[in-house]
């Protein structure tokens, strides 16, 4: 014998047809005593059929263009917002698509190219500040070092490097985006833009082999988002997005800022 | 539909394979769009949250395990949309617009006119449901999905979903019987 409870708990069952046999029986006998859960059960049945006549999928009203349409209109939103066309691909290869649409990207790279003759041309140990031509890709934003206090200031520089690079990645990889509404990356764009300028200056310096693979991965991030066109949406970002990740940027920055801090050696008047 | 083929499929849509996303577009998209419906009472919203769900999952395709079904995952995210849209919009505007779907019905006679009265008692009265409670009618009994595919998109059990059933029937009834009167 099992409680009326249990009775109750399995009237929709019951209603539905996937109840045992033994189940279904005992229940049957149950309802003969029990009008509570025989009322229970035409309120269940009642509201069931009261669905079923207008239960014709809305759906079925509708015409197959309408379909058609909405698929298209679907196809036009994945291109539009949602593309993840590379994504899944490495690194290497997003970059190749990207250089592969976006003709801009030459012209950076002209530009690169350009700057970094710039700096072979220099002679080894040579500073910027006496370098003449070179002068003009040193970054405003920082001060060249001097020669007693070149590698506080290095580490000083990369440090405060460093952790606004973290800071930009870590507020692009949590930005929330509409996807009705072009994404306002302007902020982001000048921060890229002088993180460049430092990173130019920085790869001057004598820094370990990590840091400056590290540099450059970041510097591909940040001329992706400095060039950015306006206006546009999810495609460059989550592109962006999916560069952190399989970079393990974030990880990495974190690394090479505990290997560049400077709080015990920070020059005076740096904040970090 | 063969599940190995919906896999082949996924897979291939992971592999950014249009074609393949196109064709699990078009076998989904109409029970998504019943699902939406059933929400919102609108067919344009319901169109508008069918598409961002297929363009979100396409998006999320790399990280489907299919430790669910395709299915699942996909009304979930219709669902949750769904319950989004319903959020913003106010009754009076889901009304006003039912009326314009009823007037896009060509042709209408008596019998049409009872179950577009019909359609919009019942569309009332489960809008007046508890959030769970609606949700599980509109998917086992006007979708017809099982109460293990509800409990996979509500991610509860199927008790619990039974349990939603059972309660949001009852008043369900109850609020049609009201409704019927005034």
């Amino acid at each position: 014998m099992l409680f009326h409870r249990t009775y109750r708990h399995r009237l929709y069952d019951y209603l539905t047809g996937t109840l045992s046999p033994e189940e279904t029986q005992s229940l049957e006998e149950h309802l003969r005593s029990c009008r509570r859960c025989a009322r229970e059960l035409r309120d269940l049945r009642s509201a069931v059929e009261a669905i079923g006549p207008a239960g014709t999928p809305p759906a079925e009203k509708l015409p197959e263009e309408f379909w058609r349409e909405l698929a298209d209109g679907i196809d036009r939103g994945i291109a539009g917002n949602g593309e993840r066309k590379s994504l899944a691909a490495d690194w290497d290869d997003l970059l190749l698509w990207l250089v592969g649409r976006r003709l801009w990207i030459y012209g950076g790279s002209a530009v690169a190219v350009i700057a970094l003759a710039a700096v072979l041309l220099l002679k080894p140990g040579e500073q910027p500040q006496t370098a003449g031509g070179a002068v003009a890709t040193v970054s405003p934003s920082v001060r060249p070092a001097d020669d007693t206090g070149g590698t506080r200031e290095v580490r000083t520089l990369a440090s405060d490097y460093f952790r606004k690079s973290k800071a930009l990645l870590v507020g692009l990889n949590n930005k929330k985006i509409d996807l009705r509404s072009p994404v306002d990356l302007s902020a982001e764009q000048q921060l890229s833009r002088q993180l460049l300028h430092d990173a130019r200056y920085l790869k001057q310096q004598p820094l370990d082999d990590h840091s400056s693979r590290l540099i450059d991965d970041m510097d591909r991030i940040f001329i992706e988002l400095a060039n950015r066109e306006g206006g546009r949406t999810l495609p460059d970002i989550e592109l962006i997005r999916s560069g952190i990740r399989q970079e393990n940027l974030l990880f990495k920055i974190r690394m090479a800022e505990a290997q560049f801090d400077t709080s015990s050696v920070a020059a005076p008047g740096r904040g970090r | 539909m063969a599940a190995a083929d919906e896999l082949q499929l996924i897979a291939e849509a992971k592999r950014s394979n249009h074609a393949a996303f196109r064709t699990l577009v078009e076998r989904y998209m109409r029970q998504a769009y019943n699902i939406a419906y059933g929400y919102v009472n609108n067919h344009d919203d319901a169109a508008d949250i069918v598409q961002e769900s297929f363009v979100r999952v396409y998006r999320a395709l790399p990280s489907f395990r299919g430790e669910a079904e395709f299915g699942t995952w996909l009304y979930r995210i219709v669902t949750n949309q769904s319950l989004n849209a319903v959020k913003r919009k106010s009754t009076s505007a889901r009304r006003e617009i039912s009326l314009d779907d009823a007037d896009r019905l060509p042709g209408q006679n008596p019998d049409e006119l009872f179950r577009g009265e019909h359609r919009e008692m019942l569309e009332r009265a489960l809008h007046e449901l508890p959030t769970l409670q609606r949700a599980a009618v509109i998917l086992r009994h006007l979708n017809g999905l099982s109460t293990r595919q509800v409990s996979g998109i509500l991610r509860c059990s199927e008790g619990t979903v039974k349990t939603h059933l059972h309660r949001g029937l009852k008043k369900l009834k109850n609020k049609l019987e009201v409704i019927n009167n005034s």
